[in-house]
């Protein structure tokens, strides 16, 4: 099984693992309006039930995707000061883990090959959505095809191997 | 001497109750210079009605107005793909870079194998052309990935 994902040096985008969307928002939209990033759109990673002292509770992640191209030495600036304001440890690590790349990516595809897949889903949107915003959603619909054509073929040949 | 707010509620109710449109209400409103936001006034006829907000409301929103239908107008040129998992327990990834056409046919080849490096940047149409120099064909990706996007 194999993960596709979009990534680009231009485009600014975040990860936010376990946090709500009200914190997501806060964030993005501050950033949105100190560097100027003309909008942005929220998408609904994933979510997982987890086991507390006091019972099940559902954890959701997250992902922005900002519409105003940047240089790479930009977007870095601005993952970094998302994470320090923004304090939350999982966006700390994947913005070190982007900069150690040269380049920053988000999940297209879902985790699983499940009969019911779970791609990143667009919950949330601001300001325009013209440029970089509208090329992160066509490149996904042409990797949504692809990986759906991708899922067949690995399931016609497991059915071939039974 | 009644208020505004007040104002707006009976002509509201009036509307309602003949079975005027929300539309049809909102110009009543605006001619007599008691203008209300559409939202307000939607809420406030939905609770005259006694008529529940709908599930998804996104549902009912025409498609040229969706972001996703925006999108597919723009005309892309380049686009970068990155192709990542895990083999034999090692993290492993491909970016390919190119037109979407060629990015298209370097990632049905890339989902296939994994690439001989641990990270491979990789233009689409030379991958396209020469697949064996970046991708392994004896190793195959494993089935369920634990790597960070």
């Amino acid at each position: 099984m194999v993960l596709l994902g979009y990534s680009d040096k231009e485009t600014v985008k975040i990860d936010w693992d376990e946090c709500s969307l009200d914190f997501v928002k806060k964030y993005s939209l501050k950033a949105c309006k100190k560097f100027n990033l003309e909008g942005f759109i929220i998408l609904l990673s994933s979510q997982k039930k987890v086991n507390a002292d006091f019972g099940e509770y559902t954890v959701k992640s997250y992902h922005t995707v900002f519409n105003k191209p940047v240089s790479w030495e930009k977007n870095v600036k601005i993952m970094s000061w998302l994470s320090l304001i923004s304090n939350h440890y999982k966006l700390m690590r994947y913005t070190l883990v982007q900069i150690a790349k040269g380049s920053s990516t988000l999940r297209i595809t879902p985790k699983t090959s499940d009969s019911n897949p779970k791609y990143p889903k667009i919950v949330f949107v601001y300001g325009k959505t013209d440029k970089c915003v509208a090329r992160y959603i066509k490149t996904r619909e042409m990797l949504k095809k692809l990986f759906e054509s991708y899922v067949k073929t690995i399931k016609n040949q497991k059915n071939k191997g039974n | 001497m009644s208020s505004k707010f007040d104002k707006q509620i009976k002509i509201i109710r009036e509307g309602v109750e003949k079975g005027f449109s929300a539309n049809k209400i909102q110009k009543i409103l605006k001619s007599k210079g008691l203008g209300m936001r559409r939202k307000t006034l939607l809420g406030w006829v939905r609770k005259i009605k006694g008529v529940k907000k709908k599930p998804s409301p996104s549902k009912y929103v025409p498609r040229k107005y969706k972001v996703v239908a925006k999108a597919k107008r723009v005309k892309v040129s380049r686009v970068r793909v990155a192709v990542y998992g895990i083999v034999n327990n090692e993290g492993k990834r491909i970016e390919i870079e190119g037109n979407p056409k060629a990015v298209g046919k370097a990632v049905a080849l890339a989902v296939k194998n994994p690439p001989k490096k641990k990270i491979v940047h990789a233009k689409a149409e030379k991958l396209v052309q020469k697949p064996l120099v970046y991708l392994n064909k004896e190793e195959e990706w494993d089935t369920r990935p634990e790597v960070e996007s």
